[in-house]
This record gives C-alpha cells, sequence and structure tokens, in this order.
C-alpha cells in the first residue's frame, strides 16, 4: 500500500511539473500557445484570427487541456491527502486513470490521423494533383493549412462534382434562352393594299420546343438541388476540419475527464473522431468506389516501374498564352505562376485567361483521354468527338514518341534493312487537326496508297466514300506485299523492276501492280541505279570513254596476249581487257574511236625471253649487244655479224665513232690504220673478243674508240619476273607518257628507272577523252536483270543473259540485287506494330504499363464523372436526345450527390455509436433523425 | 515453444482449425492485384485475411498465456465459420439465379440490359411526342389577321389546342422523370457492381469478423448485398413480373405509338382560319387518353419499378444488418425514394 502511494505520488508530481511549461520563456512550441492565448484576451490583430484559429491547433489545445485536466485532479489529490478528505483522494484516484485514458485516445487520434496522412492520403492526394486536382484554390493550399489530407481530398473531390453541376447549370441555363427563343418566334406574311387593307397569317413553327423549356426547368431545380447538396457537404467536411471536429475532439476529452460529464464527453469524442475520420474516409472510399465503377481494376493499381517515359505523358492542363510552348501538367505548377495575392478559381476559364494562361478541358470539350494523343489511333477515331478535338489546340495533346525502334541495344529494334522505310505506313497526317472534313469517314477507311492517292476498297469502305474522298487526313501506306499478290497476278516478276518506258513483256501488269508494287532502285548508294531503261534502244551516254579504264582504251591488245588492265580498285587484280566485262563502255559510242590510243608501244625484250617460239618478235633472237650498229650497218661487235641484226631499228642503238674531241676538234685517228671499226668498240672496258690482232688496233688512240652503249630493252609485262626493270612489271597498257590523268598509274613499275621512256607511247589529254571516274556495283547490268532470287531467275528478260558477266558477282553484289517483292516488307512484321509507322508512336502504353496508367485513371471527381459517361454539354439542341443527354448527366451526378452521403453518414453514424459504448459515452442519440 | 507445447497445441480440434487457418496466409499473396475483377475472391481474401489475424492472436494468447486473448479468438472464429457460411450461402444463391433465371448472365449485366432497353423505350416516346408537340403548337399559334387601317380584326381559329400543349408537356415532364429515375437506376446498378461488391462487401466480411467492428461490419455486409445483389435483382423480378402481366414485355404499347400520330393527325386537321370546334376537342380527347397511357407506361416500366425495387433493398438492409450485427436506421435511405 505503501508503495502504491509513493507511486501515486511520483506520478503525480512529474504530472504536476507539466505545468511549468505554460511559463516557459524563450522559443519553445508554447509559445505560439501564449500568443494564441493573448491575442484571444487582446483581441485579434489579424482580423481573420478567432477563436477558431485556436482549433487548427487543436492537437496542441487537447494536449493542453489534457494538462489542466490532470492538473486539476493533481491538486484535488494533493489537497485530500494534506486534509484527509477520502471521498475526494478516491475521486481523485479514479479520475486519475481516466485522464490517463484520455490521453491515450488523444494520442492515438493524433497518431492515427498522422498515419491517415501519411500512408492514405498521400498518395490520393498526389495522384489528384497529378491529374488535376480537386478543390477550388488547389489542393496544395489545403495541405499547408494544417488540415487534415483526408478531409482536403474529401472537400476537393465534393468540389470538383459541385464545379461540374455549376457548368451543366449554366449550359442549361443557356439552352434553355436557346429554347425558348426559338419556341417563341414566330413566322408569317402580310399583304398590303394600298397601304389601307392589311391581311395577314402568323404562326409559332417551333412552338413544340416548350417541351425543352419544361424538361429545362426541371434540370435547373434538380441541378440546383445538387448543387445546393454538394455545397452543403463541401462546407460541412470544411467546418468539420476547422472548427468542428477538433471542437467535438477538445470538448469530448475534456467532458470525458471528470465524472460527471463523462457518458456526454464520450460521446463528444466518438462523435468527432467519427467526423474527422471516418467520415472524410468514407468520401476517399466513396472516390475510389466510383473510380472502381468508372475504371474498374485499374483504380486499385499502382504505378509500375517499368513503364517507359512517353506513357507517363500528362495531358497539359493548360498553357502559358505568352510561351504556347509553356504547358502544365499540375496546378501547382499552374499556381505558381500567379502573381503573389492572387486568386483564381480552379474551373473559371475567364480569370484564368486574364492571368494569361489558357486552361484544355473548357477548349477541349468532351476530347479527352487518347482522343488527346497525337496522332489518333484509327481505332480511336470513331469514338473521338471530332470537332471537339479539332477545336481542342496542339498545346493540350501530347504525343507519345516511342524512340525504342532506332535503338539497336533495344529488343524493339527494327533496322532499316530489315523494315526500309517505304515500308511503313504514314501516319504523318494524323498529326494536325485538319481532320474536320474527315467526319463521316471511318479511320479504317482513311487508307491511301502513297504513290497513286486513290482509297483502298476494302472492308465496307465502299459505303464511304464520299465522306472519305475529301477527307484531308488520310494515312498513306506502302506498297502491300499482300495486296502485290493480288495485284500482280499474271505480271511478269521483272516488269516491277525500274521504269518502264514500254510495255514490252509486261502488258498484262495492271497500272495498280505496276505504280504500287514495283521499284524504281535497288541496294543502297553503292549500287548503280542502273543505265539502261526497260526496252529503251537509246544507249546512256558516256562518249568520252569516261565508264572505259584508261589502259582499256588502246588497241594493242592484239600485239602481245597477256596484256593485263586495271579497272577494279585493286589492280593488282589485273583482268585482261578483253575480258573486262564493260568492255561494251570502251567501244562505240561509249568511247569514241579516236579517243583510243592506237600507237604500240615499243618491244625490245631481252634475249630469250619469249623462248624460239618466236624468234622474230622484239628482237627476242638477237643479244643486247647485238642491237646496236655503227653508223647506221655494221653491228658493233664483230661476232654479232653472224647472228645478224633482225631486229627492229627502233631497238637498235645506232653508234658514230668519234671524230672530234670533247672540245669539238679534229681528232686525228690516222693511226688507227686497219684497224675495223667494230674493233674500236669497247665492251666491259676491252675489246671485242674477236678483235684479236692488237697491233692492228693497239695503236689506234682511245679517244677514237667508243664504248658500248646499253641496249634499250622493252619487255612484255610479266607478273612472276620478279624484277622490274626493263619494264617487266610495267603493264603495257601503262607504258603511257600522259598529264598524270590516270589516276590508277602503276608509277614505281613504270618510272624511267624500270620503264624507260622509250618503250612508252606519248599522250596528252585530248589524246584519249575523260578521264575514267569509275563504276558502282551492277554497273552496267540493268535494273530488271538484278534478280538474285532463284526462283524468279527464269523470270528474267531473255536478253539478261546478254549482262551475266556484269550482273553477277563481284561486280554486282547480292546486296544490289533484289531478293524479291515478297521478301522486302516481310522484316517488317518482326518489328513491333509500333515501329512500322512514321512517326513511331506508341500504343501499347496499356499493355506495358499492365493498364494502370497515371493520367489514364483520373479519380478526380470530373475524371469520374466523365469516365462514367457524363457530360458537360446538353447534347443536340432542340433535339429530344437533349432530354435524353440530360437525364444521364443528372443520373451520374444523382449518386454522390444524394446517394452515397447518406451512406457515409450511416456508416459514420454506426461507427460513432460503436465507439460511444466503448468510450463510456451515450450511445443513444436523442434526436439525430431529425438531423439527416 | 518445446515440442510438448506443440503437442498439446494440435490435441484440440480447434487448436487444429487454427492451425490449418494460419497456413492459409500463404493465400493472402497469392493474389495477383490485376484479379479485382472477382468479388467472390475479395470476399474469400477479407475472410483469409481476418481468420489469419485471428489466428495469430490466438497463438500470441496461447504462447503467452493470456487467456482473454484464447477466449477472444475463440469467440472470433465462430463468427468468421458464421461468415463463411453466409457468403458461401450468397455465391451459391446468385450463382442458382444468374444460371436458373437469367441464362448464366450476371446480374448487374442483366438488370443493365433491360434499364437500357427501358431508357431507349423511353426516348422513344419521347420523340413521337416532341413531334406532336411540333405540329400541336404549330397549329395552336396559327393565327389570320385582317386591318383597314389601324382598326381589325385577328383569328386564331385552333388557340384552343394550347392546353393540348399543355398536356403534352405534362407528359414530356413524366417522361423525363422517368428518364432520370432510369438514369439514376443505371447508376446504381453499376455502383453495385464494383463498388458495393467490390469494397463494401468485402470490407463488411472484414470488419464482421472482428467484436469491435461486427456490427459495422453486418451493415456494410448489409448495405453491400442489398444494392450490389437484391438491387438489381429486384429490378429483373419486377420487370418479370409487371411488365409481362401487363404486356408491356419489351416494345412500346401500340396505342402510344398510335396515340402520338392520331393527336398529330388531329391537330393537322384543325383549320386555324376558323373556330374547328371538332378537331380541337378530337385532339384534346386523343391526348388526355394517351396521356393516361403514357403515364401508366413511364410508372410501370420506371418510377414504380425503382420504388418497389429500393423497398426491397431496404427492407432488407434493415432485416439483414440486424441479423449480420445492429439493426441500422435506415429511414434516412429511405430518401432514395
Amino acid at each position: 500500500m505503501v508503495k502504491k502511494i509513493n507511486l501515486k505520488f511520483i506520478i503525480l508530481f512529474v504530472l504536476l511539473s507539466c505545468i511549468t511549461p505554460l511559463f516557459a520563456d524563450g522559443e519553445t512550441s508554447l509559445v505560439d500557445t501564449e500568443e494564441v492565448i493573448e491575442s484571444y484576451i487582446d483581441g485579434p490583430d489579424d482580423p481573420d484570427s478567432s477563436f477558431f484559429s485556436w482549433l487548427e491547433n487543436w492537437r496542441l489545445l487537447g494536449i493542453l487541456l489534457m494538462a489542466i485536466s490532470i492538473i486539476f485532479v493533481a491538486f484535488a489529490y494533493m489537497i485530500s491527502k494534506s486534509l484527509n478528505i477520502f471521498p475526494v483522494k478516491m475521486w481523485a484516484d479514479l479520475e486519475l486513470g481516466q485522464v490517463f485514458v484520455s490521453a491515450i485516445i488523444l494520442i492515438g487520434l493524433i497518431a492515427i490521423l498522422s498515419i491517415i496522412d501519411v500512408t492514405v492520403t498521400n498518395p490520393v492526394i498526389e495522384q489528384m494533383l497529378g491529374i488535376g486536382g480537386g478543390a477550388e484554390g488547389g489542393l496544395s493550399d489545403y495541405l499547408t493549412s494544417g488540415e487534415p489530407g483526408h478531409i482536403s481530398v474529401a472537400k476537393g473531390y465534393l468540389n470538383d462534382l459541385k464545379q461540374i453541376a455549376i457548368k451543366m447549370g449554366k449550359g442549361v441555363g443557356k439552352g434553355n434562352l436557346d429554347s425558348s427563343w426559338e419556341s417563341t418566334k414566330r413566322d408569317g406574311h402580310t399583304v398590303s393594299i394600298y397601304g389601307i387593307f392589311y391581311f395577314g397569317t402568323s404562326y409559332t413553327p417551333n412552338a413544340g420546343m416548350t417541351i425543352l423549356n419544361e424538361s429545362n426547368n426541371t434540370l435547373l431545380s434538380y441541378i440546383g438541388n445538387i448543387i445546393a447538396s454538394l455545397e452543403a457537404q463541401r462546407y460541412f467536411m470544411e467546418m468539420i476540419g476547422n472548427s468542428l471536429g477538433p471542437m467535438l475532439i477538445i470538448s469530448g476529452i475534456l467532458l470525458r475527464s471528470f465524472f460527471l460529464t463523462r457518458r456526454l464527453g464520450g460521446l463528444l469524442l466518438s462523435i468527432g473522431i467519427g467526423l474527422m475520420v471516418i467520415y472524410p474516409l468514407t468520401y476517399i472510399l466513396s472516390t475510389f468506389g466510383l473510380g472502381l465503377q468508372a475504371y474498374g481494376a485499374e483504380a486499385m493499381s499502382t504505378q509500375p516501374s517499368n513503364c517507359p517515359a512517353e506513357c507517363l505523358l500528362k495531358l497539359p492542363l493548360g498553357y502559358n498564352n505568352s510561351n504556347t510552348s509553356q504547358t502544365f501538367t499540375d496546378y501547382t505548377d499552374i499556381y505558381s505562376l500567379l502573381p503573389e495575392g492572387t486568386s483564381v478559381g480552379e474551373a473559371d476559364e475567364e480569370e484564368w485567361e486574364a492571368v494569361g494562361i489558357t486552361l484544355c478541358a473548357p477548349q477541349c470539350g468532351e476530347c479527352v483521354g487518347d482522343c488527346r494523343v497525337y496522332p489518333n489511333h484509327p481505332s480511336l477515331e470513331c469514338v473521338c468527338p471530332e470537332e471537339d478535338c479539332k477545336e481542342c489546340p496542339p498545346q493540350c495533346k501530347i504525343f507519345r514518341n516511342r524512340t525504342d525502334c532506332d535503338d539497336p541495344a533495344n529488343e524493339f529494334y527494327c533496322s532499316p534493312t530489315e523494315c526500309p522505310e517505304d515500308c511503313k505506313a504514314d501516319f504523318n497526317p494524323l498529326m494536325t487537326d485538319d481532320c474536320i472534313d474527315c467526319i463521316g469517314c471511318p479511320g479504317h477507311c482513311r487508307y491511301v496508297y502513297n504513290e497513286t492517292g486513290n482509297l483502298i476498297d476494302w472492308l465496307d469502305c465502299e459505303v464511304y466514300t464520299d465522306e472519305c474522298t475529301d477527307c484531308s487526313c488520310k494515312i498513306g501506306i506502302p506498297e502491300s506485299s499482300a495486296n502485290c499478290e493480288d495485284m500482280c497476278d499474271g505480271c511478269p516478276y521483272n516488269c516491277r523492276i525500274g521504269a518502264v518506258d514500254s510495255d514490252i513483256g509486261c502488258s498484262d501488269c495492271s497500272a495498280d501492280c505496276l505504280a504500287l508494287c514495283s521499284v524504281d532502285d535497288i541496294g543502297d548508294d553503292t549500287c548503280d541505279s542502273g543505265v539502261y531503261k526497260r526496252g529503251s534502244t537509246v544507249e546512256p551516254e558516256y562518249t568520252n570513254c569516261s565508264k572505259c579504264p584508261i589502259p582499256c582504251r588502246t588497241d594493242f591488245d592484239e600485239l602481245v596476249e597477256g596484256i593485263l588492265v586495271s579497272h577494279s580498285s585493286n589492280f593488282m587484280t589485273l583482268t585482261s581487257c578483253e575480258e573486262y566485262p564493260l568492255q561494251k563502255f570502251c567501244n562505240g559510242g561509249f568511247c569514241e574511236d579516236s579517243f583510243h590510243i592506237t600507237e604500240t608501244p615499243l618491244f625490245c625484250v631481252e634475249f630469250g625471253t619469249l623462248g624460239s617460239d618466236e624468234p622474230d618478235i622484239a628482237c627476242n633472237q638477237v643479244p643486247e649487244n647485238c642491237r646496236i650498229k655503227i653508223n647506221d650497218e655494221t653491228p658493233a661487235l664483230v661476232e654479232c655479224e653472224d647472228i645478224g641484226t633482225e631486229c627492229e631499228d627502233d631497238c637498235i642503238e645506232f653508234v658514230t665513232l668519234p671524230t672530234t674531241d670533247e672540245s669539238g676538234d679534229a681528232l686525228d685517228c690516222s693511226e688507227c690504220g686497219s684497224c675495223p671499226d667494230n674493233c674500236r668498240i669497247i665492251s666491259g672496258g676491252v675489246l671485242s673478243s674477236t678483235c684479236t690482232d692488237d697491233d692492228i688496233c693497239s695503236t689506234c688512240p682511245a679517244a677514237c674508240k667508243v664504248s658500248l652503249p646499253d641496249p634499250i630493252i622493252c619487255n612484255v609485262f610479266d607478273s612472276d619476273a620478279g624484277d622490274w626493270t626493263g619494264c617487266t612489271g610495267c603493264p603495257e597498257p601503262y607504258r603511257l607518257i600522259t598529264d598524270e590523268i590516270i589516276t590508277d598509274y602503276p608509277t614505281e613499275r613504270c618510272n624511267p628507272t624500270n620503264c624507260p621512256d622509250e618503250c612508252k607511247v606519248n599522250i596528252t589529254d585530248d589524246d584519249i577523252g575523260d578521264n575514267y571516274d569509275g563504276v558502282s556495283d551492277c554497273f552496267g547490268c540493268p535494273l530488271e536483270c538484278r534478280i538474285s532470287n532463284p526462283s524468279n531467275i527464269e523470270d528474267l528478260p531473255e536478253y539478261c543473259s546478254a549482262f551475266s558477266d556484269v550482273c553477277d558477282e563481284p561486280d554486282c553484289p547480292e546486296s544490289c540485287q533484289l531478293q524479291s517483292f515478297e521478301t522486302k516488307c516481310i522484316g517488317c512484321t518482326d518489328c513491333h506494330p509500333d515501329c512500322t509507322r512514321t512517326p513511331q508512336f506508341r500504343t501499347d502504353c496499356n499493355d506495358v504499363c499492365n493498364d494502370d496508367l497515371e493520367g489514364a485513371v483520373d479519380l478526380t471527381g470530373a475524371g469520374i464523372y466523365y469516365a462514367l459517361g457524363g457530360s458537360e454539354d446538353m447534347g443536340e439542341f432542340g433535339a429530344p436526345s437533349q432530354i435524353l443527354v440530360s437525364s444521364r448527366n443528372i443520373g451520374i451526378l444523382l449518386l454522390p450527390a444524394y446517394v452515397l452521403p447518406l451512406l457515409n453518414i450511416l456508416i459514420t453514424i454506426s461507427f460513432i455509436i460503436i465507439l460511444s459504448k466503448h468510450l463510456g459515452g451515450d450511445y443513444e442519440i436523442p434526436g439525430l433523425s431529425k438531423f439527416i | 515453444m518445446k515440442y510438448q507445447d506443440f503437442q498439446n497445441l494440435f490435441k484440440s480440434k480447434l487448436k487444429m482449425t487454427f492451425f490449418v487457418l494460419l497456413i492459409l496466409v500463404s493465400l493472402t499473396f497469392a493474389a495477383d492485384p490485376a484479379d479485382y475483377g472477382s468479388w467472390q475472391l475479395l470476399t474469400f481474401l477479407a475472410l483469409v485475411i481476418s481468420s489469419v489475424l485471428i489466428t495469430v492472436a490466438y497463438i500470441f494468447g496461447n504462447v503467452a498465456s493470456i487467456q482473454i486473448i484464447q477466449i477472444a479468438a475463440k469467440s472470433e472464429i465462430k463468427e468468421i465459420i458464421m461468415t463463411v457460411i453466409l457468403v458461401g450461402m450468397f455465391v451459391i444463391f446468385i450463382g442458382l439465379i444468374e444460371n436458373v433465371m437469367i441464362d448464366g448472365e450476371d446480374l448487374q449485366t442483366e438488370a443493365m440490359g433491360r434499364t437500357g432497353h427501358d431508357i431507349a423505350q423511353l426516348n422513344i416516346v419521347l420523340e413521337n411526342l416532341f413531334g406532336s408537340s411540333n405540329v400541336v403548337g404549330k397549329t395552336a399559334s396559327t393565327s389570320a389577321s385582317c386591318y383597314f387601317k389601324s382598326t381589325g380584326f385577328s383569328l386564331s381559329g385552333c388557340a384552343g389546342l394550347s392546353p393540348v400543349s399543355t398536356l403534352i408537356n405534362t407528359m414530356s415532364n413524366t417522361i423525363f422523370i422517368g428518364l432520370l429515375d432510369l438514369s439514376a437506376q443505371a447508376i446504381i446498378i453499376q455502383s453495385g457492381e464494383f463498388w458495393m461488391l467490390h469494397v463494401m462487401l468485402p470490407l463488411g466480411v472484414f470488419f464482421r469478423c472482428f467484436a469491435f467492428t461486427r456490427k459495422i461490419g453486418g451493415a456494410l455486409i448489409a448495405i453491400g448485398i442489398g444494392f450490389g445483389i437484391v438491387f438489381p435483382l429486384s429490378i429483373i423480378l419486377i420487370d418479370n413480373i409487371l411488365h409481362e402481366p401487363f404486356g408491356y414485355n419489351d416494345d412500346i404499347p401500340d396505342d402510344v405509338s398510335s396515340g402520338f400520330h392520331a393527336i398529330s393527325n388531329s391537330a393537322e386537321s384543325c383549320d386555324p382560319y376558323e373556330f374547328d370546334y371538332t378537331s380541337i376537342n378530337g385532339t384534346m380527347q386523343e391526348t388526355l387518353g394517351l396521356g393516361g397511357l403514357v403515364v401508366k407506361y413511364v410508372m410501370m416500366i420506371s418510377i414504380l419499378s425503382t420504388a418497389i425495387s429500393l423497398l426491397l433493398v431496404l427492407g432488407l438492409i434493415s432485416v439483414s444488418a440486424g441479423a449480420l450485427g445492429s439493426p441500422i436506421n435506415i429511414s434516412m435511405l429511405e430518401r432514395f425514394r
């Protein structure tokens, strides 16, 4: 017992010490409380400040009151102890426990509200903010006001619906004016005779429209009630958050602390908790319930992490008029632009316009959701309100550009070779808004052939021919392999390649086939585009020999077999000019004869290099030393006299015996006596071996003798010689002395050291025409002959056989040949459908994001209303369908305006009654039914 | 816990039950979040979660030897079993109805279909009415005048048709109210499918498994079943019961369609340049006759049907809420009507 009392004393002492913060000074949180107390006593400095400003700090106030209760009980206990008043002591003992319970309840309530704020409402708020917010002034305002977040959300939801009802009311009012105007218009005729007699008749042609007046009156009555109901709920919610809820909680805590008022306190506390916690939550539950109704399971999904960025693009809420490229997807951003102190109602279009911001919702009307995504997917065009979408500014729309199609590292990569650009469907026309003239033309009937512009007649599109003919938003498609199969039935395969100058062999080809299922070119830039036109008798003009390699412009190929030319990029792989596939371009009209080199280079081959079979050719059988003559007659060497010099003079070196010295003075060679002329030749420092009679020639002065010169050696080209001297390494066609126009001239091999100028032909530019400018792959091969698919080769024209040398590899590689039409676009079938369009845009967001896109599910009151099928307008004016549309709109609003509030109240009251019982409060609430 | 303790734990059937329920915890992780489509699955998940929580509480009470928790858990598990039986009965009941009564369609789809049909029918009536209104209004407003200088007279021989216009406006208002009623009914059916069955009912089942929230759970179950199941069911039933015997099974009654033609013809026959009592009287008679038919038709297919359905639903909510937890005051819900 003693222990118990001591413990209680300690507790009471600690509690009593809690009073000290009230008098604390400095920067503590309770300073605000003191200020509040002072302002309450002295009157508010700020006119807005009032008793209710206390309630904004209801948590602090509750703790303060708890402290006061504890102090009060503690004092009572101390007095009873000191005066030994047992009943008071017992009372204080009992109350202390209740005060503890109240404290726990208060702390628990604060914790619950904080948890709700953090874990439940914040994602909701974030989602709503991301989509369009709800409450007037933006939800961010509420969040900073200290109001619980879930109450802000509930208010936003109600405000959103109220704004819709107001808009609807404005629409009905305008409709009523229109119908009144129309229904009272009178029409008639009056005839006047001499300006004295008047006869006339008149009637009201649209008198039947009074029905609309009646229904509009009823509608306005309903709308008025709905607005009143929603506004009352919103106001009640605001009152709960700002004053009623905190006041009830504080009162409940205070009253519950004392025995006499415990039942009332428990009831007030449970009502306060019910209103502060449960009641707003029932509205959030309503939001999600309606969201479920509108969107199905998507409303409960969470944001996936693998959702592509383009799928997360939000529809703009508005844009800056002065900088139209600045769009806003978040109301927080829009509000940040407002001048300080400016307040604009969220839905007030005119006020936003006044501050330079255009809101998208009024501009776009019923063009919502995916209808505001560029370009409209054809499947959507039947459901999108095209008039509204036409009016919807481009700034209010988005384009989900798909980039992974061009990324080789991505699994969806669609390479240009796999799916060429001309195989892709052109969606560019749908990137504009000029589709107003397409109304009535279904999306699937807007396809035209790129080449002809003709509408594609398929499915039921014949019915819509009139509507679609003038549509400016057609979708171009390239030749389709499937269609080509049909269109080109009977048309030879080759007829679909290259421009057709005549119908030779192609008479079975329809115009559509030739227009849509043919190609003008094959391969890439490395491939020749074709010098021949089908059936054309006109030869291409290359008369200056530009397509003939210079070596092949020579006519001496007949003289020496094995003459080599260079027409390929690597001159080491030489080919005979006769075998040159483009020999044709070195003759006739391609390379005039005047540009041919007719002069033959000199051949003075080394002794015996050609063998004994050809002894008379190019001095083959004449030793080099014997190709020297003295004074045009005598062989220079004595031993050559028997051999003979059957060698062309060009290969002979003619020497003359000296008669003068270096200074030009006459030599005295009388001492040479009878020394034969050919013995006055010194070869290698010695006389000819046959001149053995030294006595005869020994007296002959050295100055009267002459050294044996080097003979002219112009061998034929021999790639195996291994020695390039004597022109062995210089192909004959290159033995030219030119103005350096030969680009692939083998300089090292043919320079004068290795191949003397005597062995070459001297020419000028004018002699040989244009420089050779090279050829592309498949040059010379007609386009229609470039088919590599074996199954179609037999379909080639007969004349292609004449081109087989230039139409085969390596001169015409496979990359420059057509595989087949069937395979041209077939690669596109392996690409994702999004990647087979121009431009590429993503249409599979719903799939890749698990049907839970942010932005796709709009859980604001407005978003839900529209998703449920509601609209702002009243349908077509004057028609009875206007009544149908209006009744549907009202029917949708009746649910949140009347039905759900009652359910919410029912749930809240049930909770209050149960909680009150557990808190020791009353659970019979007399007169409750009168309030609801 | 020792092995002996485990043996003791499994000795009683109740403990075995708890063990089985604890195993069910894995099921709570088995559902794909995308499978929110089935309200039966959601309700089952709510039951499993409740069971798991109570089992955990029981084990905690057993381990910590807190008897009060053990007793409370034993009591709660009985409530869960009761709830399981209740939900199971409803599932079977709905399955039977859907398969026997409406050929495999689900209740909401069938009820929505019938409501949509009724809306379409009323729209047709409205179009006919609009046509007749134009004819009557134009004829009634036609007048002829003759003046000599400023003195003369004006004749409006068919002005007597104005009351007919008023009657037509009244009919239009009735149809409009009917359309409103049906639109609201469609929204309630739609909300019943998603909201009541997917949110309210699972939530109610979950709450009902705990003593503290049992009564509110019972109320939520009652509301969920009332609006999610009973309301569309009663719409279908009333449609079957009321319409067929009265011949309003599918299309607009012939006499309603022909009545509008008769009004138009009669009004058109009125000569505005002389007092045509016969024609006016004929039109009036036709309109009065048709007015009764239209009101009856609208009452039958919309207002009466909705009112009776709501009456049934609210009555059932009141009764079943009492049986499931605590009776709730449905007086406020009666305002739906």
